[in-house]
């Protein structure tokens, strides 16, 4: 039941202070997020419109842990004037961590349908891919592969360049 | 066609990436053509998504910026579909340049004019194989090993000088 401060603001205009808006993870912990950030999830931006009375949004796939990091991310994305090599830099670091935390990111941005992060950790996990044999693959994501010997030997017929 | 595994602990479920299908999809797209292909060995639910079509549309294409208009797609799907114009258009073009030039990053259609060209053939391997249709029939991938003479697909192969 902690709620984390509000993200400091950039330059805001004196007349209008920046709205927030408040969202509850799945274990109960209530965030802030400017609503600059929250516009980066387009889930969100279909909820803001709805709004009643600035209630907090209820996320109930997203824990906490998870939540927090991700509001760290939109609020960073919607930071003016930072210039695209810093935000790579920042972003390669975002994911810098281990295996099952960049899934639990990559399953929250699909929830919210958070286009920027769901590039860039669909991307780390396309690279965790890469150069794997099919066997590797299938123990890297704990898959058991049920293909019967004739569909075995016609998949890797069809795709036989790949191991050329 | 679709399997789900539950390999789930108590504590804390584990993550299955194949009970996420959606996000499947989004990383397949994002692989490299040997990377899906290799993908595509994996079991029936990668093989069946490496095979979608839109997977390789995606791959010919993203780095063209606009992206092709809307009006290519039934074209590239009536000759024959995406992974074949990779197969056949642009994966023997990115090898070559592969082989001559190392440091290079890899090929991709970037400009327009690379993808007129890669339309282009693609519509020279689809009348081959019309013409290839009442012979011997022609092979899978359109090597041009057959009627060799009359072939354009040399375009695709290196050319001795």
């Amino acid at each position: 039941m902690s709620s984390s401060p509000p993200p400091s603001s950039a330059a805001a205009s004196p007349s209008c202070p920046k709205k927030m808006i408040a969202l509850r993870s799945s274990d109960g912990e209530t965030f802030e997020i400017e609503e600059a950030a929250a516009l980066q999830s387009k889930t969100l931006e279909n909820m803001i419109d709805e709004d009643c009375a600035g209630t907090p949004i209820p996320l109930p796939n997203v824990t906490g842990k998870i939540l927090a990091k991700v509001v760290e991310f939109c609020s960073k994305h919607a930071e003016p004037g930072v210039d695209d090599e810093s935000l790579r830099a920042w972003d390669a670091e975002f994911v810098n961590v281990e295996q099952a935390t960049v899934f639990d990111y990559i399953l929250a941005a699909n929830f919210l349908e958070i286009p920027t992060l769901l590039n860039l950790t669909c991307n780390v996990v396309a690279d965790m891919i890469r150069g794997k044999t099919p066997d590797e693959i299938r123990k890297f994501f704990n898959i058991k592969s049920i293909f019967s010997p004739e569909e075995e030997e016609e998949v890797r017929r069809e795709n036989h360049w790949a191991f050329e | 066609m679709v399997h789900h595994h539950h390999h789930c602990k108590e504590k804390r479920p584990k993550f299955c990436i194949n009970d996420h299908v959606d996000v499947l999809a989004e990383i397949l797209k994002r692989l490299d053509g040997r990377s899906l292909c290799v993908a595509a060995c994996v079991c029936r639910l990668w093989s069946a998504l490496a095979r979608n079509d839109s997977v390789w549309e995606h791959l010919c294409f993203r780095h063209l910026s606009p992206p092709p208009p809307s009006s290519v797609r039934p074209v590239v799907s009536a000759l024959g579909g995406y992974r074949r114009l990779y197969m056949v258009c642009i994966r023997p073009v990115l090898s070559r340049l592969g082989r001559s030039r190392r440091a290079e990053l890899p090929w991709r259609v970037r400009s327009r004019e690379e993808l007129q060209l890669s339309l282009s053939l693609f519509c020279v391997d689809y009348y081959e194989r019309l013409g290839n249709g009442s012979g011997g029939g022609g092979s899978r991938f359109g090597d041009g090993s057959a009627s060799a003479s009359s072939s354009l697909m040399f375009l695709c192969k290196p050319v001795n000088v």
